[in-house]
């Protein structure tokens, strides 16, 4: 495949990501055809690395794969081509200008951070970005804001940025990240009540229906007594620490045994 | 491509390429981490397993990228076996010419794991791709005419189809002086020295005129004296290597095996029957030199002739010292017997009556042994001098001098043992009987252990296991020592086992341990072949058998500096419950690095600070055995200080291992000795002090100038060999710690230090040899000032013997004195030149030297055949050019030379013999000698005991 072909390819590629009723699958073959062919350039000229144009259709291919991925909610490959287009959004930026999808991607990225509780790499993350763009930018004002909600505590704030992400590729990782907190805000209740009625549960677990609620609390192995419209929460109190002898024993013969070896 | 890599802050773009489908990508993946490597191995190493992943993926097309990239990572992650592991995967890939840090690592250690895979047994299932990379590497090392270090990997691979390459591509005879020196005894596999020796004799007799010095040392390592003989015989009839055959000789005797000396007369005897007609045939001068009696005579005169030692050192401890408690008596002993130890000289027994009466019981024994010492190789008079010690008719009336006559005989014979003297003492063992039968006996046990050192005689041994059974402490110990010396170095299983069985059965812990030096001695330099024994002894519960233990790694592993060795030792040094047994390792490090002395400072630096004294003193004895004689300054600074340890018997070990690294060194050479000298002599002043420390002081009094200040401890022989029975002597002198005469066997350490060069009649003639170097450094040191009585702290006090005026005298006249003072010395007969020694005149040229070397920064000046001729003094010798003699061996300058005479018809100016040569038959004609008037039969003034 020639650097022309290539280009041609990415170029439809691009317009049918972009249009209406994208056929996934389809782009989805274009993309890994389109990644074989730029590796292969790369392969046959070394030299060519070196070329701008280049370089732009290798951030652009990767870009286009970003974004199919999160249409198509693979996690992992939108994690490898966010990885690989690193160089063209931080440091120099392999001289190239900005591209426009930069930071919605890098915002869906630090939402994907959020949502896997990565929260350290979110934090190198944000250092990387400029402050400029940190504080302005509506597609990363968002994520950072959200990080600070859930820092807080006032998950009802998260709840309700829901409601106004930027881009609805936002929506992908939100709700992620809503399940993420609910399993958190489980664990908590679990050790706090013994239990509680269905509509306390229903508000601080954010549930809209019975429903969603009954079958989360059966995935959790929660008691549900439709009697009492109460959910009762196991309790594991046995797990005492045992007083552990012989290990204590051990580590206090291997101490008078180096002391013993002290020169 | 190369300001993108720069322009990269991550490699977790490439990284996610391996994570892709497509093969395309996972290779461009790949050999883009492989560019980055180095800087990125980082967060590579994250991805290892997928990267290993990728290698083990058979349908994968480079796989050999994968595990080239894997082995970087290993590389850079410290894991040096896996990083050889995928480097032999990559195949090509892996670049042997490459010169980074990562491809000489990995080499190194596919050389390290080769080494090892080759040591061990099952070396058939060796991996041949890193056998291919090492046989690379032989080539390139080929290529680069670096041959030393084929040898050295060639060696330690046991690669002897590459050794002998190299030997023949190289310079041979270098090279094979150079695997003989330097790399054979490092083998620590007895099997694969013997199969380097055999190489070796096999290239040396390649030549058509074979180096027969070295092809006989070959044939001594390998204990074959019938090809020795042979050689020796085809020698002797050629007239023109008659000269050469005599050196071979006089070699042998000073590194070979008593056993193996003995076997090659016998040998040598059957080959030449005929020949042995006329007096003094070349024949019987072979087997005269190759029994020993010629180095020993010739070192018996140099020792007595130059015998310089200071009385008033002696005279002055002798005072300080309470002559009452035995322990004192004992220390002065030993300072004696040191002192004069070889040069026969016993006049400060005959000046000190009254002090030697007050020897009792052990302390007579110690005394009347230290005979042994100050007579040590008169082996022709040996009986005669001993006799009014020596039981008559076999009735015992005083056992503690008798028995210590028995010792003395022993040490007089010191690994001469004749028939007569071995069966004499072999007889003592069983004629007495009684209560004190048992004293007599230890003296019997140890004096034929000594004499018959290294034999290996079963018939001796089954009279020494005799009395080891008869289960008393006294006889028992001595009999197990003696065992122990009889096979010293044998690895003799029988004796082995019966001497592990009883240690276990015996009460008596004397015994036990002194069974525990004796399996050590059986295993003198057998290397791995103690290490089943070691591990069996280790394991058990009773301390001195793990001190056995400790001893045997000590022996086997002498002189070798073997790691593995070196590991047990230390951990020893720092785990074991028993003091005596940590101390033993301490100790034994000295022993096994005693050829790389400057490595022990640095190892033994930690230890000599430890908390535990018997640690201390360990580390001491340690650096004192290692340096000996090298006046090691790293070892004297750590010495140093424990000298004022607040444990008397660290201080002991410090003096005495200060003497062993300073002796014979003078204050011009190494400013410290004087301070060290003090210090002994204010330790021994110290009417408080502790009497095991001013113990340790005497005796290095009598160390730092032993023998008269003309010998060395010589662990190794002049050839750079191991000297087996200075080693044994060294080990056994430690254990002066248990039991106080022991120490009496450090004269088998001594070496003396000597010029000394015959011609064909095994004469001394009158030569001189050229020192490029200051005379100041050689001298002698000062003899002290005879203190005055109210102040006897002006005892350390040098000063040269001379006047002011003498010495301004000399300022003067040094340049034209200095000549003739020569000329006046070769032109005198030989009593008057010892003459003009001692007088003004020589001193005078003396000062005037060392003056005039001050202001030259160099000097040259001649010494004498039969002079002083020290060990560091060596590297300047040169042999004048155009002398009438000349060395048939050329490669060292110590120890009996045989010169050839460049003009045989010219009569020769010999030195004459100045020693009596019978003691007691000879008094009268020897009067008229003057000052070298032999001294009167002397006794000891012993009552009988009981």
């Amino acid at each position: 495949m020639s650097a022309r072909t290539i280009n041609k390819l990415y170029e439809q590629t691009y317009a049918a990501l972009n249009s209406q009723n994208p056929n996934l699958e389809a782009i989805g073959k274009q993309v890994s055809q389109l990644k074989v062919g730029v590796v292969k350039l790369a392969i046959q000229n070394s030299e060519i690395e070196a070329d701008s144009s280049f370089q732009l259709l290798k951030r652009g291919v990767a870009e286009l794969g970003a974004q199919l991925s999160i249409k198509i909610g693979d996690i992992a490959a939108f994690e490898r081509y966010l990885a690989q287009l690193e160089p063209y959004y931080f440091g120099n930026r392999m001289g190239l200008s900005d591209s426009d999808v930069m930071y919605p991607l890098i915002g869906l990225n630090l939402l994907r951070m959020l949502s896997d509780n990565l929260i350290a790499d979110f934090h190198t993350m944000i250092e990387r970005i400029d402050l400029e763009q940190l504080q302005n930018n509506p597609f990363i004002v968002h994520p950072v804001k959200l990080e600070q909600a859930l820092m807080e505590g006032s998950y009802k704030k998260v709840w309700q940025a829901r409601s106004d992400v930027p881009t609805p590729e936002y929506l992908f990782f939100m709700d992620i990240l809503m399940s993420t907190i609910r399993n958190e805000v489980a664990s908590c209740v679990e050790k706090s009540y013994t239990s509680l009625p269905f509509s306390d549960a229903k508000s601080v677990l954010f549930f809209s229906n019975m429903d969603e609620l009954l079958k989360f609390a059966q995935d959790h192995q929660w008691i549900v007594s439709p009697a009492e419209k109460r959910i009762t929460f196991k309790s594991d109190a046995e797990d005492t620490h045992l007083f552990q002898g012989e290990n204590i024993m051990k580590q206090t013969l291997s101490y008078a045994q180096e002391l013993e070896r002290i020169v | 491509m190369a300001t993108q890599v720069e322009a990269l802050t991550s490699a977790t773009g490439l990284i996610s390429l391996l994570d892709e489908n497509e093969r395309e990508l996972q290779f461009y993946g790949l050999s883009q981490l492989n560019a980055v490597a180095d800087r990125f191995w980082a967060e590579i190493s994250d991805a290892i397993s997928r990267i290993e992943i990728l290698y083990e993926d058979e349908s994968f097309p480079h796989r050999e990228l994968a595990a080239l990239l894997a082995s970087k990572i290993y590389f850079y992650l410290g894991e040096f076996d896996d990083a050889l592991n995928f480097a032999l995967g990559a195949g090509k890939l892996f670049d042997l010419d490459d010169t980074s840090a990562y491809v000489q690592t990995v080499v190194n250690h596919a050389i390290d794991t080769y080494i090892a895979r080759r040591s061990a047994d099952n070396s058939q299932d060796i991996d041949s791709r890193l056998e291919a990379i090492v046989e690379r590497m032989f080539e390139r090392c080929f290529e680069l005419n670096e041959f030393l270090q084929v040898i050295g990997i060639a060696i330690e691979t046991r690669r002897l189809d590459v050794l002998e390459r190299a030997l023949t591509s190289g310079d041979t005879n270098s090279l094979l002086a150079y695997v003989q020196n330097e790399c054979v005894d490092l083998i620590s596999s007895i099997t694969v020295q013997e199969q380097v020796q055999e190489l070796l004799f096999k290239v040396h007799m390649q030549f058509d005129s074979p180096n027969y010095e070295a092809v006989c040392l070959c044939l001594s390592k390998l204990n074959n004296p019938q090809k020795t003989a042979e050689i020796l015989s085809m020698l002797v009839q050629d007239q023109d290597k008659l000269l050469s055959a005599y050196q071979i000789a006089f070699d042998l005797n000073a590194n070979a095996t008593q056993e193996f000396t003995k076997a090659v007369v016998s040998e040598f005897s059957t080959n030449n029957d005929e020949a042995s007609t006329e007096e003094s045939s070349p024949v019987d001068r072979i087997k005269s030199i190759l029994s020993g009696d010629e180095t020993l005579k010739l070192h018996l005169e140099f020792l007595f002739r130059n015998n310089k030692t200071d009385m008033n050192i002696l005279n002055q401890t002798c005072k300080l010292l309470d002559s009452r408690l035995s322990l004192a008596h004992n220390a002065t002993t030993f300072a004696n017997a040191f002192m004069h130890a070889g040069t026969t000289v016993d006049n400060f027994l005959r000046d000190n009556l009254e002090w030697l009466s007050r020897a009792s019981s052990w302390s007579k024994f110690t005394a009347t042994a230290a005979l042994g010492v100050i007579h040590h190789g008169q082996i022709k008079h040996g009986f005669n001098l001993l006799q009014p010690y020596l039981p008559e008719d076999k009735t015992s009336v005083s056992p503690f001098s008798e028995g210590g006559a028995f010792f003395a005989l022993g040490l007089i014979h010191a690994c001469h043992g004749s028939e007569s003297v071995i069966s004499y003492l072999q007889d003592a063992l069983i004629s007495y009987q009684g209560q004190n039968a048992d004293i007599l006996q230890h003296g019997a046990c140890l004096g034929l252990g000594t004499a018959g050192m290294g034999s290996g005689s079963e018939d001796t041994a089954n009279s020494l296991m005799n009395v080891l059974f008869a289960d008393s402490a006294v006889s028992g110990e001595a009999a197990a020592l003696g065992l122990g010396l009889i096979m010293m170095g044998s690895n003799h299983e029988s004796t082995l086992t019966a001497m592990l069985d009883y240690a276990k059965e015996t009460k008596h812990e004397k015994i036990i341990r002194a069974l525990s030096v004796g399996m050590g001695l059986i295993m003198f330099g057998r290397k791995q072949q103690a290490d089943t024994l070691v591990a069996r002894l280790l394991d058990q519960e009773d301390p001195l058998l793990r001190l056995g233990a400790v001893h045997m790694i000590t022996m086997a592993y002498c002189g070798t500096g073997d790691n593995n060795a070196i590991r047990k030792l230390l951990h020893l040094a720092v785990s074991d419950v028993k003091d005596d047994v940590r101390r033993a390792a301490v100790t034994g490090l000295g022993f096994i690095l005693l050829r790389s002395p400057e490595q022990v400072p640095r190892m033994v630096e930690l230890l000599s600070e430890s908390f535990n004294p018997h640690v201390r003193v360990g580390a001491a004895l340690a650096l004192g055995i290692a340096c000996a004689g090298t006046g090691s300054k790293a070892a004297i600074a750590i010495l140093e200080p424990m000298l004022k340890d607040p444990v008397d018997f660290v201080v002991e070990g410090a003096s005495i291992a200060l003497a062993f690294i300073l002796i014979q060194r003078n204050e011009t050479y190494e400013p410290k000795v004087t301070e060290v000298r003090k210090r002994f002599a204010s330790i021994i002043e110290n009417k408080s002090g502790e009497g095991v420390a001013k113990f340790g002081a005497a005796v290095s009094q009598g160390i730092i100038d032993a023998g008269g200040r003309n010998v060395t401890i010589g662990l190794t022989t002049n050839d750079g060999q191991l000297n087996a029975p200075a080693c044994v002597g060294m080990l056994l002198f430690t254990q002066f710690w248990y039991w106080f005469p022991l120490a009496h066997f450090l004269a088998l350490s001594f070496q003396p230090t000597a010029l000394i060069a015959v011609n064909k009649d095994l004469k001394a003639p009158n030569l001189e040899v050229t020192c490029n170097s200051r005379k100041a450094l050689y001298a002698y040191p000062p003899n002290i000032e005879q203190p005055v009585a109210q102040a006897p702290t002006k005892v350390a006090t040098a000063v040269l013997s001379t006047t002011a005026k003498a010495r301004r005298a000399g300022k003067k006249m040094a340049g034209a004195e200095e000549p003739e003072a020569k000329k006046e010395e070769k032109s005198e007969s030989e009593d008057t030149r010892m003459d003009v020694d001692e007088s003004p005149l020589s001193a005078d040229s003396k000062s005037g030297a060392q003056k005039k070397g001050r202001k030259q920064g160099t000097d040259t000046f001649m010494v004498n055949n039969g002079t002083r001729l020290l060990p560091f003094q060596e590297r300047f010798m040169k042999w004048p050019s155009g002398a009438r003699y000349v060395p048939v061996k050329q490669s060292r300058i110590s120890g009996v030379l045989v010169v050839r005479d460049t003009t045989p018809d010219e009569p020769e100016d010999l030195i004459e013999s100045v020693l009596p040569d019978d003691p007691v038959e000879e008094e009268q004609d020897s009067a008229e000698e003057g000052a070298l008037q032999p001294p009167e039969p002397f006794e000891y003034p012993f009552d009988n005991d009981n």
